[in-house]
């Protein structure tokens, strides 16, 4: 039995033994208006009750037995929903009218307990068959679930509107109203809520502090606490793994926090807090901070929609500051890099070449183009006759280019230094070990970073006449021989560095005659197109290095300048156009030895202690011929090889032949000649150290004599005398 | 020639007599201090003696580092002399001999 069949039951005979004159009436109305699902309630014909029915009874709060013969106005008093005004009874009017009464749409039943029911109702005259008024029936029933549904449903579009209204002005305006923006909107969801505070906050430090960017407050109502500060997330654990997480966080009121927020708690009693929502700001994947509105005056509860109003916004909020962010990111990017770019190029890449070398001239030429290359070269001095110069390309271009080439640069600079501090006095480390050294640093970073450089590092040393080149893909160094006019590349095998972290960079080593001249260019040269797309190309380039190969760098640097001007006329360059040229200058006139002494040595190895002891002498007794201790035990070793080679390759061992010793020291130069009769053994021009590893005891020997000597000459007269000629230029 | 040699903590320590090594010599001090090391596996070379030496000179101390390390034994020199010490640089010997300055830092490391 359903308790409202029950209660019917009750009702009804209770009715039954209550009312004896309501028997006379139709049991079957009777019935009908007892079951009905609407409140109904019979009055006389002055508004005395002479019946309701269980739901009456039920919204009044009126029983039965106690309503009968009470007035109606007693029982069923309306008000009005907005004013809280009487509204005139309907029974009464239907009775002075005698015609069907409504209520009011907003009408309110005060219940016998004062609790208020909207309700909807009717009420109309009783008629008798002759026309006399025998009494009203009013019937009315409970709207409250309809009225909140409506409520509800203005609610949300109104809810819809706003989010709508947002959106879009978010999305008309520029992006650098964005703090403006959400200001406004931040005072339009207050008031649309009637919330007291509305506040963003993002989350900065990886997440593990949040600090309050914007706030609207109603009239009167005291900042958030901690607006503007940068809160520890360990300060509200709660909140913000919610948050975190992605959820939103409800406290409707205070004694609805959950126990593990007891953080949150004395927070938000210490800001006066009552109601709470927070809800995450999403960018992508990513929370990048939260929406949230308080009261503080007095505890609200918002509907749940209000959660995803609140979530709409944030998605709003974040966009607009991501787009924000990622302009100014930008705008700033373009102007640094132009500035940075050309700062870079002007001072780091392209060094101004020495003007005054005592053995060499070099001249440069760079014509920018409108982008910024990452071509850069550096020359640097030795005292000891050299230069070294490195010309270099890294890939791409921009920024990102030209600092990895300033990098590049100083960190040869770096490796250069370094290995210098190791070196003894008066030697400088081999370009292949400064180049390896630098590959072992720089070529994991350049990995990581997808880039490489090509480049050539290349020693000119004027006393021995010797190029060394280390080459790292770049091929672009010519060499332009003197005599005819030939164009030879000097290039070797090794990779780019940044290409392969094994690689062992290895050098050459070229001799050249002192008035060839030497050229390094940048691929811009060659690619530089005339405005009908034709390439100024390495034929050209060529053939001007040949032409002019008599005349001295700055003129051959203006002969390049001026056809490649010529030839791209109005065009601009699109890649930077880098050349450098070099030339050795002449020796000076030979002058008259101011000593020479030879003696004659038996070929036999023991004389190696004699050999040495000859050449100690006749430099000791001329001031050491102008030779650092370091520089003359060098040509002593190397005197050695050459004498013990010709005791064991021209002589193979034979005991009784003869070797011829001579020194020779003029101004410039001191000559060791060795002369004898047996095979002659030429050595080769170009000579690498042997690998120190190999399981090989030998090799070093010509090695020691190419490196020691500036230059080794072989030769042989009409009567096969053999000669063997050490020069060892000296300091002027 | 005769190798001067001390043992300390178990690394052997030898010193050539003063002498030049040439190619007229370089095959007697190679079987000479062979013979001196013989045995050892932790071994320390005193170059100071050694005023001069050429390519066959650096031809018998390869020949002595790699009989030492052939054994699994460290070999480890110091007291080059600065022409000696010219050569080694010349043709880079340094990335394979283990260089010391002095006595005592030549011990210190063989013992570590």
């Amino acid at each position: 039995m359903t308790s409202e069949y029950k209660k019917s039951v009750e009702i009804t005979e209770r009715r039954a033994s209550a009312s004896a004159e309501m028997q006379g009436r139709s049991v079957l109305l009777f019935v009908t208006l007892a079951s009905i699902g609407d409140a109904v309630i019979t009055t006389d014909e002055m508004g005395g009750i002479t019946f309701l029915n269980p739901v009456a009874q039920e919204l009044t709060g009126w029983d039965l037995q106690e309503a009968i013969g009470v007035d109606i106005e007693e029982v069923f008093k309306v008000l009005d929903e907005a004013t809280d005004a009487d509204l005139p009874n309907p029974v009464k009017d239907s009775l002075s009218l005698l015609t069907k009464v409504d209520l009011p749409s907003d009408a309110i039943l005060l219940r016998k307990d004062g609790t208020r029911i909207p309700v909807e109702d009717s009420a109309a005259p009783i008629m008798g068959m002759e026309g006399e008024v025998l009494g009203t029936v009013l019937v009315f029933r409970d709207i409250t679930e309809r009225k909140k549904a409506e409520r509800m449903i203005k609610y949300r579009s109104e809810l819809d509107r706003l989010a709508a209204r947002i959106s879009t002005a978010f999305i008309t305006s520029p992006v650098t109203n964005v703090g403006w923006q959400i200001d406004r909107t931040l005072g339009e969801i207050g008031e649309f809520l009637k919330a007291d505070r509305v506040y963003v906050f993002l989350y900065g430090n990886e997440a593990m502090t949040v600090i309050g960017t914007n706030e609207w407050r109603a009239p009167g109502v005291e900042p958030y606490h901690g607006l503007a500060l940068e809160l520890h997330i360990d300060k509200t654990p709660y909140w913000s793994q919610k948050i975190l997480n992605g959820e939103y966080v409800y406290v409707s009121k205070l004694d609805d926090i959950p126990e593990e927020a007891e953080a949150e708690r004395s927070l938000w009693i210490n800001s006066g807090v009552q109601t709470f929502i927070a809800v995450p700001m999403y960018m992508e994947d990513q929370v990048l901070g939260f929406i949230g509105i308080d009261t503080v005056n007095e505890a609200r509860s918002w509907p749940e929609e209000t959660v995803n109003l609140l979530y709409v916004i944030g998605n709003v909020f974040a966009s607009a500051m991501e787009r924000r962010d990622a302009l100014q990111k930008l705008q700033a990017a373009r102007e640094r890099e132009v500035q940075i770019g050309v700062r870079i190029q002007q001072t780091l890449l392209l060094s101004e070449p020495p003007l005054a070398f005592a053995d060499f001239e070099v001249s440069a030429l760079t014509i920018p183009s409108r982008g910024i290359d990452g071509d850069f070269y550096d020359f640097l001095q030795h005292p000891n006759f050299c230069l070294d110069v490195i010309f270099g390309d890294v890939m791409g271009k921009g920024v990102p280019a030209a600092l990895m080439a300033a990098g590049g640069k100083t960190e040869f600079l770096r490796s250069l230094t370094h290995l210098l501090s190791g070196s003894p006095r008066g030697t400088i480390p081999q370009p292949q070990d400064i180049v390896n050294d630098v590959h072992n640093v720089l070529t994991p970073q350049l990995i990581n970073l997808d880039s490489f450089i090509t480049l050539s590092y290349v020693r000119f040393d004027s006393r021995s006449n010797k190029v060394i080149v280390v080459d790292c893909g770049n091929t672009r160094l010519i060499r332009c021989h003197a005599d005819d006019g030939k164009i030879e590349f000097l290039s070797g095998y090794n990779l780019p560095l940044g290409f392969e972290l094994s690689e062992i960079y290895t050098q050459a080593e070229y001799n050249y005659d002192p008035n060839d001249v030497f050229v390094f260019y940048s691929d811009g040269v060659t690619e530089a197109r005339n405005s009908s797309g034709e390439m100024f190309g390495l034929k050209r380039l060529r053939t001007l290095i040949s032409d002019n190969r008599h005349r001295p760098p700055d003129e051959v640097v203006d002969a390049i300048r001026r056809s490649a001007t010529d030839f791209v006329g109005s065009a601009a360059f699109t890649d930077d156009f880098t050349v450098v040229v070099i030339s050795i200058i002449p020796e000076a006139e030979t002058e008259p030895p101011v000593g020479v002494e030879e003696i004659q040595f038996t070929s036999t190895l023991s004389e190696l202690p004699h050999v040495r002891s000859f050449l100690k002498s006749f430099c000791s007794s001329r001031h050491g011929c102008g030779l650092s201790q370091h520089e003359f035990r060098l040509l002593e070793l190397a005197a050695t090889e050459v004498f013990s080679n010709i005791v064991k390759h021209a002589y193979h061992g034979t005991h009784d032949q003869f070797i011829w010793v001579k020194c020779e020291l003029t101004a410039a130069e001191l000559k060791l000649r060795f002369t004898h009769k047996g095979d002659p053994f030429v050595g080769p021009d170009r000579i690498t150290l042997p690998p120190v590893d190999r399981q090989k005891e030998g090799g070093f020997g010509l090695y020691i004599i190419n490196q020691v000597a500036s230059k080794v000459e072989y030769s042989v007269d009409n009567e096969g005398r053999q000669y063997i000629e050490l020069t060892r230029k000296l300091r002027s | 020639m005769q190798f001067d040699s001390e043992t300390i903590d178990g690394i052997l320590i030898v010193a050539p007599p003063k002498m030049d090594i040439d190619a007229g010599n370089a095959d007697e001090f190679k079987k000479d201090a062979a013979s001196a090391i013989q045995g050892h596996n932790n071994v320390i070379m005193d170059m100071s003696n050694i005023n001069f030496m050429d390519s066959a000179g650096l031809g018998a101390m390869l020949s002595v580092f790699k009989k030492v390390r052939a054994e699994g034994g460290r070999f480890r020199i110091f007291g080059l002399v600065g022409e000696v010490k010219a050569l080694f640089q010349l043709v880079r010997m340094q990335r394979l001999f283990e260089i010391h300055d002095d006595k005592e830092t030549a011990v210190a490391t063989a013992k570590s």
